[in-house]
């Protein structure tokens, strides 16, 4: 009896995991379409893509469109651009907003309510009708035409989604670490860069992504305040392939394909670092 | 800690105001455009050129090697160093309707550029009250005048004062497939009424007429633009849009009843509201609708790679009404796109110059492109020119007369009255009157 | 510790760059906003001071009730379709399943794609004609369910809603996913020993210590989806006749096209006095009950 139901479980256990198996893959079947659909679109003339042949093969494979891409689009100078541009807004995001985190979670003082809130009002900030102040507190500070003009926005924008995310993942570390640490004779700055920005890994590799995402696809702010060819970046070389009234949509698939590449490395590096958070933890434990 | 947050936020508050006023103030406020290229250069090259050298900004839209305006540009501002080489010219160009965003953004914050390419009517208008354009009457003499075609500046003459120079000329044009036309043995169509005939015959052999996107909305603009004007003719359209008179007045309930009348013919495609005009314009290009009224850029289309209906395009102005006021010969459009200079640029002599080397060699050189019909009296070989472009050239020659796109002779808050009533006119969500009592709220 | 917890240096230390840069560059520009909300102002002259009238207007302008109420189905179904959704995976994926990793990668990806892209591929599957959508339910005996999707008022709201959610979900997903593993591994390793079912471990262990993580999602998902604008306008331009009409495509509409910069601005304004409100109202909602 109890072998059978041993066994009977096991057939469950199986079961079900075959079901679970058998969604995840067709989910996955259904995430993994718009790289490929990307990516055929890329080599697609306009005909084909707003045409019948929607979402097969291209009848005929248009590799020209990447020349079109990279040379008329300059994608070359833009990408390297879009790397500084994007590479600091990260860096500055990541090292100010996990500061801002730690002494708005843990430290103790009177305006630590209304400051939670201070930080929490650049989320709720509609991007359009900022542009215009934006640009005008830009242009008093003398930024406008420089990578600066840029990263400063970014930096600005992206802070109160990082400091919600690493708020949220500090108020789940237990305090016991940190006041263990103390009482071995660790000063506040000693637990910050010792205890906590260690075990904020995933946190980091999370915001890392969402940064660079952010930074990597704006596209309005990068149109208005550069107007030098010097400080433009990707997005905006990939839209200058658009014409006034025809839109070449192969060549700027083609562009597309090529600005997808840095994040989807971006994501599976940082992702990596996400799930190998959990083996150190252990490790340590 | 309380008293610094205080000291902090005063400080705060006082950078605001001052910027805030910044940002409202009149256009004649301090020029901040930067003066990149310096204009003290004492160092005068060893050339004997005795100008001083200047450099002067240029924003544009014709950066994408698609349109085919692109080389036309390259041509000009290259010609212009050559002749000029102490005028330096930086180029900045930005996509269509993203640089409409940028050159309001520039404009309220005072960073438009020296030169920067515009368009005439109710858009350039905001910039022109604020201060922000350049009058160019001083710079305009009369022979350069008379090179221009009739016209060339009308839309882009406010207050009796010149603010642009044009190039090229555009109109709404009705583009038809002869094959389809052959092949179903059906005429092109003069008339409405015979206009009427043909999309019915073509619907009842299981063929859409013509093609519009419900989605960008101006695509359909075209159709009721011209629709209004061979029912009201120009004069009266014009002067309505311009607030002097209404449209109240039976012609403009006409031409909404025969619009209202196409789409419940199934004129256009099925599900035409949620398409795009990339999509919409498809089967057009794939022969297997036979009309699409479009501007004259259309011809360029025609004649792209993947288009399978080249040389076989001919090309109408919109059938005329019985009861309407509009000729043969009226037609939508005018010479819109312009070359406007900066009102504080330091350099005035210098930038109107360009514009006026820049739009006359434009006018050539965009026409031979296929682009634009010329707005400067041109001498070129037209062999070479995208032959419904040639088409489009010789039924404008005729033309008595070109009335402004409604969407861009009106300001921007009645334009998008406009072209929001107009889509749902066209879902069939409103009647032809609510339509017209709509139209009517400009007024208010 | 309390006392190494409210040295005024540190705070101060770790307060100040982010500080200044939100002020530079989020706290003036709202408070310039606020300013020009004030105005009838068309972004270029001078503006007319006009006090409340804008906040007065919008009140009653019918295309723009209808665009919250659009942005506040975005914000619901977000809540009730996609969290639950993007929660399922974290939990099935971080239970340590095979190809964790690759369930990992593939289950973002919508989300690096760019919007255009991911509009582009709906338009094809909802169009009228060929779209996947209106094929299969020929193909399937239920043609008489093929729609305009996107062209008719009565269900482009939806059609545009689905795009959007789905291309979030691994968005929040990922979020969940790492907040899971930054969850001490011992307190997995006890219940596993307990011989807590995965189901139990999820319901009594998992997302109790995820609260923290699933208030940052709630909080993007609702901030998100009342600002919610790229895809949208893509899809429909917020049409058509406003049916799929959002706050931020008016807003846009209203700043840039009709030039109202200050009508806009009050729009803007009440965007985000509506996000802080509901931010406000979540973080109530987790107070009542917090572990710690």
């Amino acid at each position: 009896m109890g072998k059978s139901k041993k066994e009977l479980d096991k057939v469950k256990k199986i079961g079900t995991s075959g079901i679970v198996y058998s969604l995840l893959f067709i989910w996955a079947a259904i995430q993994i379409f718009p790289i490929y659909w990307l990516f055929t679109f890329s080599l697609k003339s306009n005909s084909e893509i707003f045409g019948g042949n929607a979402l097969g093969l291209p009848k005929e494979w248009m590799w020209q469109n990447y020349e079109k891409a990279l040379v008329t689009g300059k994608v070359g100078l833009y990408f390297f651009n879009s790397i500084i541009v994007t590479g600091a807004t990260i860096l500055i995001t990541i090292v100010v907003s996990l500061m801002a985190s730690y002494a708005l979670t843990r430290m103790n003082f009177k305006l630590k309510r209304p400051m939670n809130a201070f930080y929490m009002l650049g989320l709720t900030v509609p991007i359009h009708s900022a542009l215009l102040p934006v640009f005008i507190m830009l242009r008093s500070m003398k930024l406008v035409n420089s990578y600066i003009a840029l990263i400063l926005p970014y930096v600005a924008f992206a802070i109160p989604m990082a400091v919600m995310i690493f708020t949220g993942f500090i108020s789940s570390i237990p305090r016991e670490l940190e006041e263990s640490a103390c009482l071995d004779g660790c000063s506040i700055y000693g637990v910050f860069f010792r205890i906590i920005a260690p075990l904020m890994k995933p946190a980091v590799a999370t915001v890392s992504i969402f940064t660079f995402l952010q930074a990597w696809n704006e596209l309005m702010f990068a149109v208005v305040f550069i107007s030098d060819t010097r400080y433009k970046t990707l997005t905006v070389g990939i839209q200058s392939l658009a014409g006034q009234y025809t839109i070449d949509w192969g060549a700027i698939g083609a562009g597309l394909v090529v600005a997808t590449i840095p994040t989807l490395i971006v994501y599976i590096f940082m992702s990596k670092k996400v799930q190998d958070s959990l083996v150190v933890g252990a490790l340590k434990g | 800690m309380k008293f610094k947050a205080s000291k902090l936020l005063c400080a705060i508050l006082g950078l605001t105001m001052i910027i805030s006023s910044i940002g409202c103030s009149g256009g004649n406020s301090g020029n901040n455009v930067e003066p990149q290229g310096d204009t003290q250069t004492p160092q005068v090259s060893e050339t004997d050129t005795p100008q001083e050298e200047v450099e002067l900004t240029f924003w544009h839209i014709w950066g994408a090697e698609t349109d085919a305006s692109y080389g036309a540009v390259k041509k000009v501002i290259a010609d212009f160093q050559k002749e000029y080489p102490h005028i330096k010219i930086k180029e900045d160009t930005t996509e269509n309707e993203a640089y409409k965003t940028k050159i309001k953004a520039s404009a309220a914050a005072n960073e438009l550029p020296d030169i920067f390419s515009s368009w005439g009517g109710g858009f350039s208008k905001p910039f022109i009250d604020s201060g922000r354009v350049l009058a160019i009457d001083d710079y305009l003499d009369d022979a350069t005048k008379s090179r221009m075609v009739n016209g060339a500046l009308t839309n882009v003459t406010y207050d009796g004062k010149v603010y642009g120079l044009t190039f090229g000329l555009s109109c709404g044009a009705l583009f038809c497939n002869k094959e389809l036309f052959e092949e179903h043995n059906l005429e092109i169509p003069e008339t409405y009424d015979e206009l009427v005939e043909v999309v019915k015959a073509f619907k009842a052999k299981g063929v859409t007429p013509m093609t519009v996107s419900g989605k960008d909305i101006w695509t359909i603009a075209m159709y009721f633009d011209a629709m209004a004007l061979k029912s009201a003719g120009g004069d009266k359209v014009t002067s309505t849009l311009l607030k002097q008179g209404s449209f109240k007045d039976p012609e403009f309930l006409n031409a909404a009843e025969k619009f209202a009348e196409l789409v419940e013919l199934g004129a256009f495609p099925e599900g035409a509201a949620g398409l795009s005009k990339d999509e919409s314009d498809i089967p057009f290009l794939e022969g297997k609708i036979p009309m699409l009224f479009n501007g004259s850029w259309t011809a360029g289309t025609v004649y792209r790679d993947d288009s399978k209906i080249k040389d076989k395009v001919t090309v109408v102005g919109f059938p005329v009404f019985a009861d309407g006021k509009g000729g043969k010969n009226d037609f939508t459009g005018g010479a819109v796109d312009c070359i406007m200079v900066n009102a504080n640029t330091k350099h005035k002599e210098a930038a109107t110059l360009f514009q006026q080397y820049f739009c006359e060699n434009m006018a050539r050189e965009t026409y031979l492109a296929g682009a634009y019909l010329p707005a400067w009296k041109v001498e070129v070989d037209e062999s070479n020119i995208n032959p419904v472009t040639v088409e489009l050239a010789k039924l404008t020659s005729e033309a008595t007369g070109f009335t402004l796109w409604w969407d861009t002779l009106l300001e921007g808050e009645d334009t998008q009255i406009y072209l929001n009533s107009l889509q749902e006119l066209f879902l069939g969500s409103i009647t032809p009157e609510e339509f017209i009592d709509k139209l009517q709220s400009m007024y208010e | 510790m309390e006392k190494v917890w409210s040295n005024k240096k540190a705070i101060i230390f770790f307060l100040f760059p982010s500080f200044v840069i939100l002020t530079l560059i989020i706290i003036v520009p709202i408070i310039m906003s606020s300013y020009y909300s004030l105005l009838k102002w068309d972004g270029f002259g001078k503006g007319e001071f006009i006090g409340l009238k804008n906040y007065i207007d919008l009140f009653s302008d019918k295309a723009f009730l209808m665009s919250v109420k659009n942005s506040l189905i975005f914000a619901v179904s977000s809540v009730f379709i996609q969290l639950p959704f993007s929660l399922l995976l974290a939990l099935v994926i971080s239970k340590g399943v095979k190809f964790e990793r690759f369930f990992v990668t593939v289950f973002f990806i919508p989300v690096i794609i760019s919007t255009v892209v991911i509009g582009q591929l709906w338009m094809k599957i909802y169009h009228p004609e060929y779209g996947v959508l209106n094929l299969f339910l020929r193909a399937v005996g239920l043609g008489n369910l093929a729609k305009e999707w996107l062209g008719s008022k009565e269900t482009a709201l939806g059609a545009s809603v689905v795009p959007v959610l789905w291309q979030y979900i691994g968005y929040h997903m990922l979020l969940m996913y790492a907040g899971i593993k930054s969850i001490s591994a011992d307190v997995f390793e006890a219940a596993k020993i307990d011989g807590a079912s995965w189901l139990k471990t999820s319901r009594y262990i998992t997302i109790p210590l995820l609260r923290p993580i699933l208030k940052v999602s709630l909080t993007f998902a609702v901030v998100g989806s009342l600002k919610v604008f790229d895809l949208v306008y893509v899809l429909t331009r917020g049409g058509p006749a406003r049916a799929s009409e959002v706050t931020s495509t008016l807003m846009v509409e209203t700043i840039f096209k009709s030039n109202k910069y200050g009508y806009g601005s009050a729009m803007a304004i009440f965007v985000i006095i509506e996000c802080f409100l509901l931010y406000w109202l979540i973080g109530k909602m987790f107070k009542t009950d917090e572990v710690v």
